[in-house]
């Protein structure tokens, strides 16, 4: 699992390095996650009957992973606000993009500002390598439906087969119900967040 | 999201229509999903580098954005381990 971790540091270190062309990169990132996600895919549709099975026996626990990931980011995001010093609902709203970098910052910045933009999109791009990094132990110690959280929306996604490695195929689903919940959320609570 | 669930149906369908390929060739599916995680990964991290906004932004922002992006993460984990842990 270490070689996960491996690559994204190989990448990051390849971009400090070298000035790579990154015309391209976002054409080649979605191909990857399709091709990914189409593979994941594959494998639940040659188990249909035993995963839907496992939806119809579980869904209830499911649906409660992205409610109780959503309500302890928020309450994360509170408690890491008032501790950087800052009012505690900027904390709440940048908390409620949940790992989606690109869409939180740009409502976030539209409405307090460039500075605060950088601030929720670095933040949030901290949650998702953070949640890459520590997913496979995060599995070990405490399952599937913990690691699931982690990822935020980002279990939709970039996530996904991170989740499905360690701790098995089983788990795309619950995955893409989590983040796909959580994806709906952030356009939904980051404006209302900034409204109060 | 929508040509991530166009790429997860068609994977489904296909799975769902020829379940015995799928199986015999679970091997290769569970190497080439390595190297893809693999691609991925360093593909975003291509991105995180290569980025020198974000770089340059780090240290001003760096304790903040651990604190921002790391208690939401540690707090939605331990609340979704300790509520589900018993019935999972």
């Amino acid at each position: 699992m270490l070689y996960l971790a491996l690559a994204l540091l190989a990448g990051v270190g390849t971009g400090l390095l070298l000035h790579v062309d990154l015309t391209r990169a976002d054409a080649y990132l979605r191909i990857a996650l399709m091709a990914l996600v189409f593979l994941i895919g594959l494998g639940l549709g040659s188990d249909w009957k035993r995963i839907m099975g496992i939806v119809r026996r579980r869904g209830l626990q499911m649906m409660m992973i992205p409610v109780l990931t959503a309500i302890g980011s928020l309450m994360g995001g509170v408690l890491a606000g008032l501790l950087c010093g800052m009012v505690w609902r900027t904390g709440l709203v940048i908390a409620s993009g949940f790992g989606w970098y690109t869409l939180s910052a740009v409502i976030i910045g539209d409405a307090l500002g460039p500075e605060m933009g950088t601030l929720a999109f670095v933040a949030n791009i901290v949650r998702e390598v953070l949640a890459i990094i520590l997913i496979p132990w995060i599995t070990r110690r405490a399952g599937g439906a913990a690691a699931t959280a982690s990822a935020g929306a980002t279990a939709v996604d970039v996530c996904m087969p991170v989740i499905t490695r360690s701790a098995g195929p089983d788990w795309a689903v619950p995955a893409f119900i989590s983040g796909g919940v959580l994806s709906l959320l952030v356009p939904v609570l980051v404006p209302v967040f900034l409204s109060i | 999201m929508g040509w991530l669930l166009a790429a997860l149906g068609a994977g489904v369908g296909l799975g769902v229509l020829l379940p015995k390929a799928v199986q015999r060739s679970g091997k290769v599916i569970r190497v080439l999903l390595s190297v893809l995680v693999a691609a991925l990964l360093f593909l975003m991290g291509l991105k995180i580098g290569s980025d020198r906004g974000i770089l340059s932004a780090l240290p001003a922002l760096g304790l903040r954005s651990l604190a921002l992006g790391g208690l939401p993460l540690v707090f939605s984990v331990l609340l979704v381990w300790l509520l589900t842990r018993r019935k999972g």
